[in-house]
């Protein structure tokens, strides 16, 4: 019997849903592996070597807030992952109308609405940074 | 009336096909890519010729099918899922080593895991990631390849490519997610090291 493989295109935000979803699962279940393992958790490399938090400090745990709902800590944490999860929210039904073959595939992007993308996500990381830097104390 | 969908995916005959181009969409079945009958965005490219280079010259640049964001169709490089995928393949016996060595729990024992996992480390991730798959590689159906000469990028660089995977770990190892969003699919080692994963 031949196993048939129906490969369909997604969007790139369609992506990070799918890989949303995903980190959404390991973070409901996070907490009980940590409490096994006796982790302290995933580090920060650049933390970890130089004391500044990257752009996306405390990413794993508001994912792991998120996963539990406690809006108010991932949002303290890292509004950029909030962000991310209303995102992913928004664009889990598209995904799921995608997937069944509802809708067609996506439309391409041109490459400047693709540069004018980049940019903005570049100036919310940017901004998502600051606000790591206030956290730790570093500003 | 439901959207049908693409055409599934049916793997051609084993060197039947250049890895890529070949004047043919990947999985497109003679289907336009997207957008009916109207031209792809960048289009007016001449689409790659999938030949044999000229004889005596160098390979042509990896050019790859055209299509979609200025002449970058994203379908002709592997999904991040597949690498994912690859990548665990490559750790599983550096995950079974580990856990052999917890259990031995013996100088000897961990001093003999990590001196075989080195070598299979140097192995399977430079020489035969040098040579266009490690063995996750060779599992999941993907290549890596140079972006610019289209062939593997040999033992030194595949090397040097796991040093640059040190930037995608730094930022909180979201480079690894850049295949998500990225045109050509690529990590930042991806991008430092101009090397691109395709489908074998």
């Amino acid at each position: 019997m031949r196993c048939v493989i129906v490969r369909r295109m997604y969007s790139v935000p369609e992506h990070i849903t799918l890989f949303g979803v995903g980190a959404a699962a390991i973070g409901a279940v996070y907490p009980m592996i940590m409490a096994h393992a006796g982790g302290q958790g995933i580090p920060c490399p650049l933390r970890a070597i130089t004391g500044v938090p990257c752009p996306f400090c405390g990413l794993t745990t508001a994912t792991v807030a998120l996963a539990h709902g406690q809006w108010s800590t991932a949002a303290t944490t890292s509004p950029l992952t909030c962000l991310v999860a209303l995102m992913v929210a928004g664009t889990a039904p598209l995904l799921a109308a995608r997937f069944a073959g509802l809708i067609a595939p996506p439309r391409p992007v041109t490459p400047r609405t693709r540069k004018r993308v980049t940019i903005a996500v570049a100036i919310v990381v940017g901004l998502n940074w600051l606000f790591e830097l206030h956290r730790y104390g570093l500003i | 009336m439901a959207y049908q969908g693409n055409p599934p995916y049916e793997p051609g005959p084993p060197g039947g096909q250049p890895p890529y181009g070949g004047g043919q969409p990947p999985y497109g079945g003679g289907q336009p890519p997207y957008g009916g009958g109207q031209p792809p965005y960048g289009g007016g490219q001449p689409p790659y010729s999938g030949g044999q280079p000229p004889y005596g010259g160098p390979p042509p640049p990896y050019q790859g099918p055209q299509g979609m964001y200025g002449g970058v169709q994203t379908s002709q490089y592997s999904p991040w899922i597949n690498r994912v995928g690859a990548y665990l393949v490559d750790a599983a016996p550096i995950i079974v080593g580990y856990f052999i060595a917890v259990v031995a729990n013996s100088i000897l024992a961990w001093f003999l895991i990590v001196i075989a996992l080195v070598a299979y480390w140097i192995w399977n991730r430079c020489i035969l990631a040098g040579q266009g798959q490690s063995l996750g590689k060779r599992v999941v159906g993907v290549r890596l390849l140079s972006e610019e000469t289209g062939q593997p990028i040999g033992t030194l660089n595949a090397f040097l490519r796991d040093i640059c995977h040190f930037v995608d770990s730094v930022i909180c190892y979201v480079g690894y997610l850049f295949p998500l969003w990225d045109v050509k699919r690529q990590t930042l080692a991806d991008k430092i090291m101009r090397t691109v994963v395709v489908p074998a």
